[in-house]
């Protein structure tokens, strides 16, 4: 049991579970406790003392069945209990070579005990090393001669025998000797069942193993519908991890001068003896962001992870509305209040009310935004654009851009077109450049993450009228 | 000390603590072990109380630390009592006078004070917060460390290191060890990941919302004198209005609660006017019961 255990946590871990040697041990301690043939009791406690995420819950349901019950054996028949004790005896009269204890085992204990054991057996098989379809028979073959199946037959019409001896009558031996043969043939079934589960095991775990690293560098218009959604996953834990980091940051930033008020008043608890001292708390401005999404069909897949990635961290910025184009700009900030963000980023992609399916026209784009929605950027706003710049040969009306970048903090362009490209064909990105502070390929979730999290990361340096202290200064103490 | 799971889960049911045998398991496991037990999941779905019928069926007593966003060491595991040691000084004064009247330097009557000074930083001036009490119980005792994720990573750094070796550091006094290990039991909403170190430490436990048989034998259970039927329409209501696109989906207080305020309107049965009526019960959000409201007629039917 303890090798079986120890080989499904070794299945988790390839799985990408991250199970200590400690939780293992935990695992194995309290199987002690527990009734180990009630499967249900068996599969929470491994759970309580594996599984401590929900995405390894997961891999969990998926593993365990595979794992545990991957062999399910039929109803096992007992022999009637004079012959049962007869047959012990003579198990125990005859020397050790007669009987192989495997099959003391299946005779006496029953199939449970001999599958148990046999998928013990199936350890030191290279059941672990498979990695050819054609292995799984040459393993089930090993395992049957580790428990010695070939002897058998043969120890089976000895037993028989010996039991003519005692005088059991000829139907009884015939019941023994039927009994005995159904059992090493759902034996020999069992185990060719658990090889090829274990074969089929292997597969999935290299595969997925794989695809996570793959998918994070996977270019966003190269990904298939699976892969998207897998995609909403992995946004959902970076956004958590930038989260995280967020908030560690902004505690470690906290730290001003003494506030000498709110001192003094604390000491008067101590008859005047400062015993805490409060400092101010320096005021942290998030930024505000502003998104332009270019949702024509070349780029949509960025605009929708990185819509998706904004709104998963809602929390981190003091606002953020967005807006999605091709030829016309529609906002769909409501439709992140409104709705859960997944749902939202869907709706945004179909339902902003802008022809979806004109040519992209940059320059009519930042027209309308301009004239629409230009009180939404202000000094402390990060303007972000997210677009290939293709403008199809229109007029790019580039110094609308320098217009928006003049009234904003900062005015950033992702493109999810390679480098190489930019300024190409009807790619305006040359023009575009020059106007913006920051211009970054964002081909895949990786760089989009980098660039969300210097985003979130970088705090508001404060623009107004500042004292040299760099806070706003203001007369009274 | 529980026997079994079924006697975990037995004894929590005499307490009116329904449980699955699932749940009931891992707490069981999580005794054995002498391990702390993690317990997550959505709001309202019965964590805290799990603590609480814990102490109640074994007669222990339950110390409770409620964690939030800025909760330190001193407000959990002990803090001198600044005030007190002042107050002694006064009333002192006089005392301390005489015993250093006879030094002769400065010198000497800081050491004269250095010498007597566990008189003021004793046991007798430490004001224990819930880590403390629970280490230093003369008893067994549950410990419920409530919503843990709302606290500092900091703070389960620290939390970590207590829930290890169950002992405390007071630097003037020495090592407070624990007489008992008490049962812990930590509460989460999962808003926040929590660390890795203090989940490895702990055995986890996933609770979610009951299946519709288990929730309705709770309702029956909780409000005696509520009719079958509607229990039964009670339960299929609030499974089908539990989906994951709501804010907050309702839990199983919210469900009690409805069960409740139902049986004071003397409904027998469920229809649509009362069920727009109680909305507000069950559902919290505006947004929420903008979206339920739109479905109304095909829930009731």
């Amino acid at each position: 049991m303890t090798r079986s255990l120890v080989h499904f946590v070794n299945l988790l871990r390839s799985s990408g579970v991250k199970v200590s040697v400690s939780e293992t041990l935990d695992c194995l301690r309290c199987l002690q406790y527990i009734d180990i043939s009630d499967r249900a009791q068996f599969r929470s406690s491994l759970e309580a003392t594996l599984i401590k995420t929900l995405e390894d819950r997961a891999a969990f349901d998926r593993l365990f069945p595979l794992y545990f019950e991957g062999h399910s054996l039929p109803q096992d028949l007992d022999p009637p209990p004079h012959l049962a004790s007869l047959m012990r005896q003579v198990l125990e009269e005859a020397g050790a070579e007669d009987f192989p204890p495997a099959f003391r085992e299946l005779a006496i204990g029953g199939l449970p005990l001999a599958a148990l054991r046999a998928s013990e057996s199936g350890h030191g098989v290279g059941l672990e090393a498979m990695t050819f379809p054609l292995q799984a028979s040459l393993c089930a073959g090993r395992i049957r001669q580790r428990l010695g199946m070939d002897q058998w037959p043969a120890a089976l019409e000895r037993l028989v025998g010996l039991l003519a001896d005692r005088g059991a009558s000829p139907s009884e031996q015939q019941a023994i000797s039927d009994l005995l043969q159904t059992r090493i043939a759902l034996l020999a079934d069992a185990i060719k069942d658990q090889v090829e589960h274990r074969k089929r095991m292997r597969m999935p775990a290299m595969l997925e193993r794989s695809l996570d690293e793959e998918l994070l560098h996977k270019s966003f218009g190269s990904l298939t519908q699976r892969e998207i959604e897998a995609m909403r996953q992995a946004v959902k834990e970076l956004a958590r991890h930038i989260k995280d980091e967020f908030s560690l940051r902004q505690k470690k930033g906290r730290g001003g001068k003494i506030d000498i008020k709110r001192t003094l008043r604390k000491a008067q608890r101590y008859g005047g003896l400062p015993m805490e001292i409060v400092s101010t708390e320096r005021r942290r401005s998030k930024t505000r962001i502003v998104a332009l999404c270019d949702v024509s069909s070349s780029v949509w897949n960025a605009s929708r992870f990185m819509l998706n990635l904004l709104y998963s961290l809602q929390n981190e910025f003091s606002t953020v509305r967005s807006f999605v184009f091709v030829d016309r700009v529609g906002e769909v900030t409501e439709f992140f209040e409104r709705y859960d963000v997944d749902v939202a980023v869907e709706k945004a992609l179909t339902e902003a009310g802008i022809p979806y399916y004109h040519y992209t026209d940059y320059g009519s784009v930042f027209g309308e935004f301009v004239e629409r929605f230009f009180d939404t950027v202000n000094r402390r706003t990060t303007v972000i654009v997210i677009g290939d710049g293709r403008t199809n040969f229109f007029y790019p009306s580039e110094e609308l851009l320098e217009r928006i970048r003049m009234r904003a903090r900062r005015l950033v362009w992702l493109n999810p077109e390679p480098r190489g490209f930019w300024g190409t064909g009807d790619s305006a990105m040359h023009r575009y450049r020059r106007h913006c502070d920051d211009v970054r390929e964002c081909r895949n979730l990786v760089q989009l993450a980098e660039f969300v999290r210097t985003l979130a990361l970088s705090s508001t340096p404060s623009r107004t009228r500042a004292g040299f202290l760099g806070r706003p200064w203001s007369p009274r103490v | 000390m529980f026997s079994s799971p079924e006697d975990v889960q037995g004894r929590f049911e005499e307490q009116d603590y329904l449980c699955s045998r699932d749940v009931a398991t891992v707490v069981y496991v999580a005794l054995k072990l002498e391990k702390p037990l993690l317990v997550e999941g959505p709001a309202g779905v019965g964590k805290t109380d799990l603590a609480k019928v814990l102490a109640v069926s074994q007669g222990l007593e339950l110390i409770r630390l409620q964690c939030y966003e800025g909760l330190d060491e001193t407000k959990a595991l002990y803090e001198w009592e600044y005030a007190k040691q002042l107050l002694y000084t006064q009333i002192l004064k006089e005392k301390i006078g005489l015993e250093l009247a006879s030094c002769k330097s400065l010198r000497e009557a800081v050491e004269r004070i250095a010498d007597q000074e566990d008189a003021f930083f004793s046991s007798r001036f430490i004001l224990p917060r819930p880590l403390l009490k629970a280490i230093r119980s003369r008893e067994p005792t549950v410990l419920l460390i409530d919503e843990v994720d709302k606290a500092d990573p900091e703070f389960e750094a620290f939390l970590l290191e207590v829930l290890s070796d169950f002992q405390v550091s007071v630097p003037e006094i020495g090592t407070l060890k624990a007489t008992h290990i008490p049962q812990v039991v930590l509460t989460s909403n999962a808003s926040r990941e929590i660390s890795d170190g203090l989940k490895r430490r702990c055995v986890h436990l996933f609770m979610d919302f009951p299946d519709p048989e288990q929730e309705a034998r709770i309702v029956a259970r909780k409000i005696p004198g509520i009719g079958d039927t509607l229990v039964r329409q009670i339960v299929r209501v609030v499974a089908a209005i539990r989906r994951p696109d709501l804010k907050k989906p309702p839990s199983i207080s919210e469900t009690l609660d409805w069960a409740r305020s139902l049986l004071i309107l003397n409904a027998e049965l469920l229809d649509t006017e009362t069920l727009r009526t109680t909305l507000n019960t069950l559902v919290k959000y505006q947004s929420d019961i903008e979206k339920v409201s739109k479905e109304l007629p095909h829930l009731v039917a």
